[in-house]
C-alpha cells in the first residue's frame, strides 16, 4: 500500500526540540495565572511561585501525565452516525473560527456577523457530508454579551447535529452549558460527549484564567478538549519557525500537565494554532508557508509525544475567494495532511480567520475533497497496475472500452468536484466559480433539514438559558437563540 | 538541516512499477514508427518488427541506454547570465505551454492567440526572475502553419533573453531550426544549447515518426530532450493512477533507447506529461489530485531511473484566477516540488492548458516562491531555536524588540509575498488580486528592454524561414 506522507524532522532533531522545550518548562514555566492550578501542581513536584501563580515543570511530571492521556479521543455528534475518532488513523475534517464578519463573494462587501449569519453557518455545516465536526464559525454580535455565551451553544446545537466544538470563556458559563449539553446528549457527556472544548493559552508560555478554570471544570464532567496554543513568529512568539513551535509545545504541554492533575485520563487534542504575525501591522497571518511548516512540526512532535493532533489549515489572508485563497489553502492543508494529523480545521474563511464565507464553505468542501484523494492509501499491485489491460491495447490502442474503466471510474478513481469547474471554457462563460458556489450553498441551505432537538430539549434549554438570564441581570426578551 | 521530505512509493514498491514497466516494453513493445531506427534497434538487441515498425525492448538494453544519459544538463540562454542547469541541486522552473487563446484577466474573454500575445507573454517570462526558461507559450493562429514552430522561435528569442523549449515536428524543419538558433547562439548548439525538445510521445505506446526524426537531429547537434509523455487515465491511459504512471514510464524509457542509440550521450531530462481525462468530453484535466499522484509516482521512478525529471504543475483546469487555479496549482506544485522534480513545467496557463493569462504569470511566482519557502533546508539548532529569546522574554512578554527578531526577518524568516493581499481587508477594498496582478503584470512588460536581435542575426532568420516556405512551395 502507497499513501503520500511527509517527514521534517530527523529522529535526533525531535529530540533536539523535545529538549528545548523541556529546558523552557523547567527553567521559564508557565504562568497559569489561576490558585486552583497552583494546588494540583504544587501536589504534584511542580515548583510553584504562588504569589505569580507559576510553575516550573520538571520533565518526570510532564511525562507522567501524558501518560495518561488516552490515545484517542471520541467526539461524539448529537445525532447517530455523525462520530468521529481522532486517533484512529483516519483524517478527519472540523471547521474555523471564529470570523467577526460575513463576506459575500458575489458582492465583495462584509458585514458584521449575527445570529442569523451563525444559524446559517452551521446549517450548512450540518447538510455538508466533508465537515466532520465543527466550531461556530461565526461571531454573532447581535447577541446579548450577557448571554451570548450559551445562546451560541444553543443555536449551534439547534442547527448542527454533528459534534460541537468551542470555547468556554467564563466560568460561571460551565454549570448552565453543561445542563444544556447534557440534556441534548440525552445524559452524561462521559458516555457522550457531543461537545468538546477550546483551551486556548496566551502566548508566551501564560493561561488564561477564567477559560483555565472553565476548562478545569469541564474536563472532570467527561468533556474532551483541544489544547490551543497561538503564538505568533515575530510578536508572542520568536521569529523562526522552529522557535514558535517550541514555545506551541511548551503552552501544549503544560495545559496537559494541568488537565491530566485536574481530571487523569481527560482526553486531551494537541490543536496547532502558532502561526505568524504581519510584522507591519501586527495582524495574524494564517496562510503562509511558515504555518504549513509550524503544523508539520507541531503535528510531528505532537505524535512523539502520543497526542492526536488538530492542524490549523485551509484558511487564508486572502480577501477574497481568489487564487491566494486556493493556493493558501492547499499548501497549509497538505501540510497538515502529509505530516499525518487526525483533524484539521477548515471551511470558510479568509482575511486571516476575520471573514466568513458561505461560497468558500462550498468551495473548501472541494479543497478538502482533493486533499482526501491525494493522501488516500493506495494498493500498489496487479489490481491497480491493469497491466493486463496495458498488454491488450497495446500499441496505440484506446481505454474508454475496457471494463476496468468502468469500474475504477465508477469506484472513485478520478475524484470528482462539487463546484471546481471542469469542462470547457465555454461551459463556464459568465459563471464565476464564486457565484456558482455561492449559488449551491443557498440551495442547499434552501432545502436542508437539520435533525431538530426535542421538544424537552429545547424546554430544558430555555429554562437554563432563563435562569442564567435572570442570574446575570439580562432582559429575557432579548433572549433570541430560538428566533 | 530539516526539509519537508514526502514519499509515496516504497523500494519494494518501486520494483513492482519497475517490473511491470518492463514486462509492458518487453510483452508488448512500442511502436517507434520510424524506419531509419530499425537498424540500430535490431543491432543494439531489441526485437524489431520492421513491418510495423514496432519493437520489444530488454531491460539489457533499456539499462544500457539508461547508463549514456548525462546527470546533469545545460539549458543555456540567448544570453549567458540566464544560463541554467537542470541537475545542479536546485529546483528550476519553466513556463507551461502551449496554449491556443490569450485571456483577458479583467473582462474575463479570451480570444485566439496571436503573435503579438506570443510576443507579450515572451516579454514578462523574460521579466519575471522566477521563470528560468521557457516554452513558447502560445501557438498564435496568425502565423503560417507550414513555419509555425520556426516563428514561434523566432518570436521567443526575440523577446526572451531565456533558455527556449519547443518542438520540431518535421525533419526538414531541423537544419533550418539549428542554423537559426546557431545564428542567435553565435556558437554551435554543442556548446551554447539555447533550445531544447520537448518530445511528445503518443499514448499509447507510441512514438511520432517525423518528429523523432527531427529531434533525433536536434539531439545529435547537441539539443537537451525533454521526453514528454502524454497517457490521459481513462482515454489514452488506463484508468488507475499506478497504471497511468507505468505507461508513462514505458514510453520514457522507449525514448531513452532511441535517442541513446541516435544519438549517444546526448542530454535527456524525463517530464511527466501523463494527466487525467475528464470522462464526459475527453477533456485534458491538468490540476486533479491524481495529476498530483501521477507526477509523484514518475518523479520517483523516473529517480529510480537515474534520470533527472521535469514535473507539470501549477497549472490548472479553473476557467478564471480563483480559488479553484490558486487550490490546484499549489497541489501540483507541492507534490512535484516535494517528490524532488529538477525541473517544474508551471507559469501562465489555466483551463487545462487551453488559455494564457498574464495575471496569472504573476500569481504564479508567489505560488512557487510559497513552494520555495516550505522546501527550504533549515537548520534545526540552538541558532534557529532561539531558546535563549524565549528564556529571557519568559512568560507574558514579546518578542517584538528583540535583535533576534529584527535580523531573522530581514533574513527572510518571514516569506513575503510580491503580489498576495496581506494588509487589512478594507485596504484592499475595490481593487481584486487579479487587477493588481494585470497592473504588475503590464508593468513588467512595458519596463522590460530586451535587447533586440543583432540585425544581421534577424535577417538570416528571416531568410532561412523565407528558403524554408520557398523550398515547401
Amino acid at each position: 500500500m502507497a499513501r503520500a506522507a511527509l517527514t521534517y524532522l530527523s529522529e535526533a532533531e525531535r529530540q533536539f526540540v523535545h529538549e528545548q522545550t523541556v529546558r523552557v518548562l523547567a527553567d521559564v514555566g508557565i504562568g497559569y495565572n489561576t490558585p486552583a492550578a497552583i494546588d494540583l501542581l504544587e501536589e504534584a513536584g511542580a515548583t510553584v511561585d504562588r504569589a505569580r501563580l507559576r510553575a516550573r515543570l520538571p520533565w518526570e511530571l510532564v511525562e507522567r501525565c501524558l501518560r495518561t492521556c488516552p490515545r484517542t479521543v471520541r467526539l461524539v455528534g448529537r445525532e447517530p452516525g455523525n462520530d468521529v475518532l481522532l486517533g484512529d488513523g483516519s483524517l478527519t475534517f472540523c471547521t474555523d473560527g471564529t470570523g467577526t464578519y460575513m463576506y459575500d463573494d458575489e458582492t465583495g462587501a462584509r458585514t458584521e456577523g449575527t445570529a442569523h449569519d451563525l444559524r446559517e453557518v452551521m446549517r450548512l455545516f450540518d447538510a455538508l457530508p466533508e465537515v466532520d465536526y465543527a466550531w461556530p464559525s461565526i461571531s454573532a454580535r447581535d447577541l446579548d454579551p450577557l448571554t451570548a455565551g450559551l445562546e451560541i451553544e444553543a443555536i449551534s446545537l439547534a442547527c448542527f447535529g454533528k459534534h460541537l466544538q468551542d470555547e468556554v470563556r467564563e466560568v460561571a458559563h460551565v454549570k448552565p452549558l453543561l445542563e444544556i449539553f447534557e440534556a441534548a446528549a440525552g445524559g452524561s457527556l462521559w458516555d457522550r460527549p457531543i461537545f468538546s472544548t477550546i483551551d486556548c493559552t496566551i502566548a508566551p508560555l501564560q493561561h488564561e484564567r477564567e477559560m483555565t478554570e472553565a476548562t478545569m471544570e469541564l474536563v472532570k464532567a467527561g468533556v474532551p478538549v483541544l489544547i490551543l496554543p497561538m503564538p505568533l513568529a515575530g510578536t508572542t512568539g520568536p521569529m523562526s519557525v522552529l522557535g514558535t513551535c517550541i514555545v506551541n509545545m511548551a503552552e501544549l504541554l503544560s495545559a496537559v500537565v494541568l488537565f491530566q492533575l485536574a481530571q487523569p485520563g481527560c482526553g486531551l487534542i494537541s490543536g496547532v494554532g502558532a502561526a505568524a504575525a504581519n510584522m507591519r501591522t501586527g495582524d495574524y497571518l494564517c496562510g503562509t508557508p511558515e504555518v504549513g511548516l509550524i503544523n508539520v512540526i507541531c503535528i510531528e512532535m505532537s505524535r512523539f509525544y502520543g497526542l492526536p493532533v488538530t492542524g490549523s489549515a485551509v484558511t487564508s489572508d486572502a480577501k477574497a475567494s481568489n487564487l491566494q485563497a486556493g493556493a493558501e489553502g492547499m499548501l497549509t492543508g497538505l501540510a497538515c495532511a502529509l505530516a499525518g494529523a487526525d483533524s484539521m480545521l477548515a471551511f470558510g474563511l479568509m482575511d486571516g480567520a476575520e471573514n466568513v464565507s458561505l461560497a468558500k464553505i462550498v468551495m473548501d468542501c472541494d479543497v478538502v475533497g482533493m486533499i482526501k484523494r491525494f493522501v488516500r492509501q493506495e494498493p500498489i499491485d496487479a489490481s491497480t497496475a491493469l497491466a493486463a489491460d496495458i498488454s491488450e491495447v497495446g500499441v496505440g490502442g484506446h481505454y474508454l472500452a475496457r471494463r476496468s474503466t468502468r469500474e475504477f471510474y465508477r469506484a472513485g478513481e478520478i475524484w470528482q468536484p462539487r463546484v471546481l469547474q471542469r469542462g470547457s471554457f465555454e461551459e463556464f462563460a459568465g459563471r464565476p466559480l464564486a457565484g456558482e458556489a455561492a449559488a449551491q450553498a443557498r440551495e442547499i441551505l434552501a432545502t436542508h433539514a437539520v435533525a431538530p432537538l426535542p421538544d424537552e430539549v429545547v424546554s430544558e434549554i430555555d429554562a437554563v438559558i432563563g435562569r442564567y438570564a435572570r442570574v446575570v441581570g439580562a432582559r429575557e426578551d432579548r433572549i433570541k437563540w430560538r428566533a | 538541516m530539516a526539509r519537508p521530505r514526502l514519499k509515496y512509493l516504497s523500494d519494494a514498491d518501486k520494483q513492482f512499477v519497475h517490473e511491470q514497466t518492463l514486462r509492458v516494453l518487453s510483452e508488448v513493445g512500442v511502436a517507434y514508427n520510424t524506419p531509419t531506427l530499425t537498424t540500430l534497434l535490431t543491432e543494439a538487441g531489441a526485437t524489431v518488427d520492421a513491418e510495423h515498425l514496432t519493437a520489444k525492448l530488454p531491460w539489457e538494453l533499456i539499462e544500457r541506454c539508461l547508463k549514456m544519459v548525462p546527470g546533469e544538463v545545460l539549458l543555456a540562454g540567448r544570453d549567458p547570465a540566464y544560463d541554467c542547469r537542470v541537475g545542479d541541486g536546485g529546483m528550476i522552473y519553466t513556463s507551461d505551454g502551449a496554449a491556443t487563446y490569450m485571456m483577458d484577466d479583467l473582462t474575463g474573454e479570451r480570444h485566439e492567440g496571436t503573435q503579438a500575445d506570443l510576443a507579450q507573454m515572451m516579454c514578462l517570462y523574460d521579466a519575471v526572475p522566477e521563470i528560468d526558461f521557457t516554452w513558447a507559450t502560445i501557438t498564435p493562429g496568425d502565423v503560417d502553419p507550414r513555419v509555425g514552430n520556426l516563428e514561434m522561435a523566432r518570436i521567443a528569442f526575440e523577446n526572451s533573453r531565456k533558455h527556449l523549449q519547443d518542438e520540431v515536428r518535421r525533419p526538414d524543419q531541423a537544419p533550418v531550426f539549428i542554423e537559426m538558433l546557431e545564428a542567435i547562439a553565435g556558437a554551435s548548439l554543442k556548446e551554447r544549447p539555447i533550445w531544447s525538445a520537448t518530445n511528445c510521445t503518443i499514448a499509447p505506446l507510441q512514438h511520432d515518426a517525423e518528429m523523432t526524426e527531427a529531434h533525433i537531429l536536434m539531439a545529435k547537434a547537441g539539443c537537451p530532450i525533454f521526453v514528454l509523455p502524454m497517457p490521459q487515465m481513462g482515454t489514452t491511459g488506463p484508468m488507475s493512477v499506478l497504471g497511468t504512471s507505468i505507461l508513462n514510464m514505458a514510453e520514457l524509457l522507449s525514448a531513452v533507447v532511441l535517442f541513446q542509440l541516435a544519438a549517444p550521450g546526448c542530454a535527456m531530462v524525463s517530464a511527466v506529461g501523463s494527466a487525467v481525462a475528464e470522462m464526459r468530453s475527453g477533456l485534458y484535466l491538468s490540476g486533479t489530485p491524481e495529476d498530483g499522484l501521477i507526477n509523484l509516482c514518475c518523479i520517483e521512478m523516473s529517480k529510480f531511473y537515474g534520470l533527472r525529471s521535469q514535473g507539470s504543475a501549477v497549472s490548472c483546469d479553473a476557467k478564471a484566477c480563483d480559488l479553484q487555479a490558486g487550490a490546484e496549482g499549489m497541489m501540483t506544485g507541492l507534490a512535484t516540488a516535494l517528490a524532488g522534480a529538477d525541473v517544474m513545467l508551471a507559469f501562465g496557463l489555466m483551463d487545462s492548458a487551453q488559455t494564457a493569462s498574464l495575471a496569472k504569470t504573476v500569481l504564479d511566482a508567489d505560488t512557487v516562491n510559497a513552494i520555495e519557502r516550505f522546501l527550504r533546508d533549515d537548520p534545526v539548532d540552538e541558532a534557529q531555536a532561539l531558546v535563549d529569546d524565549i528564556l529571557e522574554v519568559g512568560i507574558g512578554g514579546h518578542f517584538l524588540a528583540r535583535r533576534s527578531t529584527r535580523q531573522m526577518y530581514r533574513a527572510g524568516a518571514l516569506w513575503q509575498p510580491a503580489l498576495w493581499h496581506r494588509a487589512s481587508f478594507e485596504h484592499y477594498v475595490g481593487t481584486p488580486l487579479v487587477k493588481d496582478a494585470w497592473d504588475r503584470a503590464h508593468q513588467l512588460i512595458e519596463g522590460n528592454d530586451v535587447p533586440p536581435l543583432p540585425d544581421d542575426v534577424r535577417r538570416h532568420i528571416s531568410a532561412l524561414i523565407a528558403g524554408y516556405l520557398r523550398g515547401r512551395g
